[in-house]
């Protein structure tokens, strides 16, 4: 692994990174190898994260960098047989009434970061959408966003539209967004809920791995 | 005793001078934002509560002489959605036209003000900058730079709308919370940006964000202490939604975010009027700056995301603290959980004076869990 490459990452120095990055592909490095020490620096900006060095900014502003490294990297990788594994599967949205997205989009960079395959279904999702989705895709997560109250009862019918169809037992549900908490989860009965996209990644990696 | 509208609104007004002037008063103030419930309270559509003004008011005044709070939130007046864009500079989602009818209405937050625009909002401030992105904001009106400001120029007669209605709460017995307001420079400049571009601002043009954020600064004092002059009401709220931890590194609040704060602070406290910071997010990491605030001059209003006993611990001597039921357990708590807290917060946060209980209640919230709250207060939150 590089060290200059992974420090000028996990300080976010951007043109930095981008300048080493075009180097080592113009002197014909692997670019496999690149893309891991960009994915061990989004690691360690994640633990950074969670002992609050690093804040919602820094991730942001790592999932860019990460975004342009790959644009870089991807006629290289594509091909190459080392597009990486994909680790789980997760389908995930804004519940309906509800079409806030941010901290959804946040959420996506990072489960990608982190060697997820993400199907977003958007903003304002009604419960039959969700349910096509899982049946389709078959995700071993279903992620449901909910900002504002009023999303309070479309998370509760997205899960019980789930049961209905039989399918979930074929799923995790995890929870989050600025809207939900403990109690909104008992009362949706979602498996987690959290209150980052960090700690979200983490529960969902537990999830997979087991 | 049963007291008239005219004692009970002298004796609320006290106790909310005092509590605000960190001095103890005869009990904790119970104040809660009625706009999300008070309109199902009524059994009227959220459309009908924005745009009829004797529905809102009767709407208002079911829910104050039920629940018998200590204070109104804000004067009110009708919603207006060319004029919503002055604090939420977005595009913005109306129920019974974009969304159903009895939703609240949501803003859409995309990259209104491009990196282009900082010079320009650099130089011309936040309001010149703001009528130049309206075509982008609402693109539903034509001509509509002209007609905002018309508006605008004509909003002294709105003013006189909203004190018709401030003087009928007076009569009802309730003063208010909030004399006047506006969101931060930098929660603007977030909103107008988006968050994520204006993350990546923050690392690839740091220096017009701050002198962006200097400019807006006392177009924003000016408009908060409008309202305050219009109400009489010597609280001017600043809205920080993006400020907190949960949004923004310690180190960009160090240099940017609470350098602003300060300079808000203080030109308030010149007209002597206080400051409510109303904090959204986690703030527990950005408590210990907040000691820098001239003493008896702001109000932390915190909510759930903050840990307020921490913050009675750092700033209790030198602010008053507000805060912080949140909205899952006015729905799904009981009352006797919503009584637990109360009690837990008026004992700690309380303690010595200077606390002001405060709770935002969603749509959903069960009507015996507002009553809880309030009459907590009453019969525990003596001094």
């Amino acid at each position: 692994m590089d060290k200059e490459l992974f420090d000028s990452f996990v300080d976010l120095r951007e043109d930095d990174v981008l300048k080493i990055v075009k180097e080592k592909i113009e002197s014909g490095e692997d670019v496999y190898s690149i893309a891991e020490t960009c994915k061990n620096a989004l690691i360690k900006i994640g633990d950074l994260f969670s002992i609050k060095e690093y804040f919602l900014s820094e991730l942001v502003m790592s999932g860019e960098i990460f975004k342009e490294v790959m644009e870089i990297l991807e006629t290289k990788l594509v091909g190459s047989g080392n597009e990486g594994k994909k680790i789980g599967k997760i389908v995930i949205g804004t519940v309906k009434g509800d079409i806030h997205d941010l901290g959804k989009n946040i959420m996506i960079g990072t489960l990608k970061g982190n060697g997820f395959e993400v199907y977003d279904l958007g903003v304002d999702v009604p419960p039959e959408k969700f349910v096509e989705s899982v049946k389709e895709v078959e995700p071993d997560i279903l992620g449901l966003s909910c900002v504002i109250s009023v999303g309070w009862d479309s998370l509760k019918e997205t899960v019980e539209s789930l049961k209905r169809e039989g399918l979930r037992d074929n799923v995790k549900v995890i929870l989050g967004g600025g809207g939900v908490d403990e109690e909104v989860a008992n009362f949706v009965g979602a498996d987690a809920v959290v209150k980052d996209a960090i700690e979200g990644v983490e529960q969902c990696k537990r999830w997979v791995s087991t | 005793m049963k007291l008239e509208p005219e004692e009970l609104y002298k004796q609320r007004k006290e106790r909310i001078e005092a509590t605000t002037n960190l001095k103890v008063p005869d009990r904790v103030p119970v104040v809660f934002s009625e706009n999300e419930f008070a309109w199902d309270f009524a059994n009227i559509s959220q459309l009908e509560f924005m745009t009829d003004n004797e529905k809102m008011m009767m709407a208002y005044e079911k829910l104050f002489k039920t629940f018998q709070q200590d204070a109104a939130y804000f004067s009110p007046s009708l919603f207006d959605s060319l004029f919503n864009v002055i604090p939420s500079p977005c595009i913005i989602k109306i129920p019974g036209k974009d969304l159903p009818e009895d939703s609240p209405f949501q803003l859409v937050e995309t990259e209104i003000m491009t990196e282009d625009d900082y010079n320009f909002a650099s130089k011309k401030g936040y309001f010149r900058t703001l009528v130049k992105l309206l075509p982008k904001l609402r693109p539903e009106i034509p001509n509509v730079q002209n007609i905002f400001t018309e508006q605008i120029a004509r909003s002294v007669e709105d003013m006189k709308g909203s004190s018709s209605n401030q003087k009928r709460f007076i009569e009802w017995g309730f003063p208010f919370w909030i004399g006047g307001g506006m969101e931060s420079p930098f929660s603007l400049l977030s909103l107008m940006r988006s968050y994520e571009k204006f993350c990546l601002d923050m690392y690839r043009r740091r220096d017009i964000v701050k002198e962006t954020v200097d400019k807006f600064i006392p177009e924003i004092v000016r408009m908060s202490l409008g309202g305050v002059k219009a109400s009489g009401v010597p609280r001017a709220q600043i809205g920080l939604h993006r400020e907190s931890s949960s949004t923004f590194s310690l180190k960009i609040f160090e240099e940017i975010a609470f350098p602003m704060i300060k300079k808000i602070v203080t030109s308030i406290s010149k007209e002597n009027v206080m400051t409510i910071l109303h904090c959204d997010g986690d703030w527990t990491p950005n408590l210990e700056y907040l000691t820098e605030l001239p003493k008896g001059k702001c109000i932390l209003d915190l909510d759930n995301s903050t840990d307020i006993f921490k913050a009675k611990e750092i700033l209790g001597d030198r602010m008053c603290i507000a805060g912080n039921l949140h909205e899952p357990l006015f729905a799904f708590g009981t009352t006797q959980k919503v009584e637990e807290y109360c009690k837990k917060l008026i004992d700690i946060v309380g303690e010595g004076g200077g606390f002001v209980l405060k709770g935002e209640p969603p749509r959903e919230a069960k009507m015996e869990n507002i009553m809880a709250m309030v009459n907590t207060v009453k019969n525990y939150g003596v001094y």
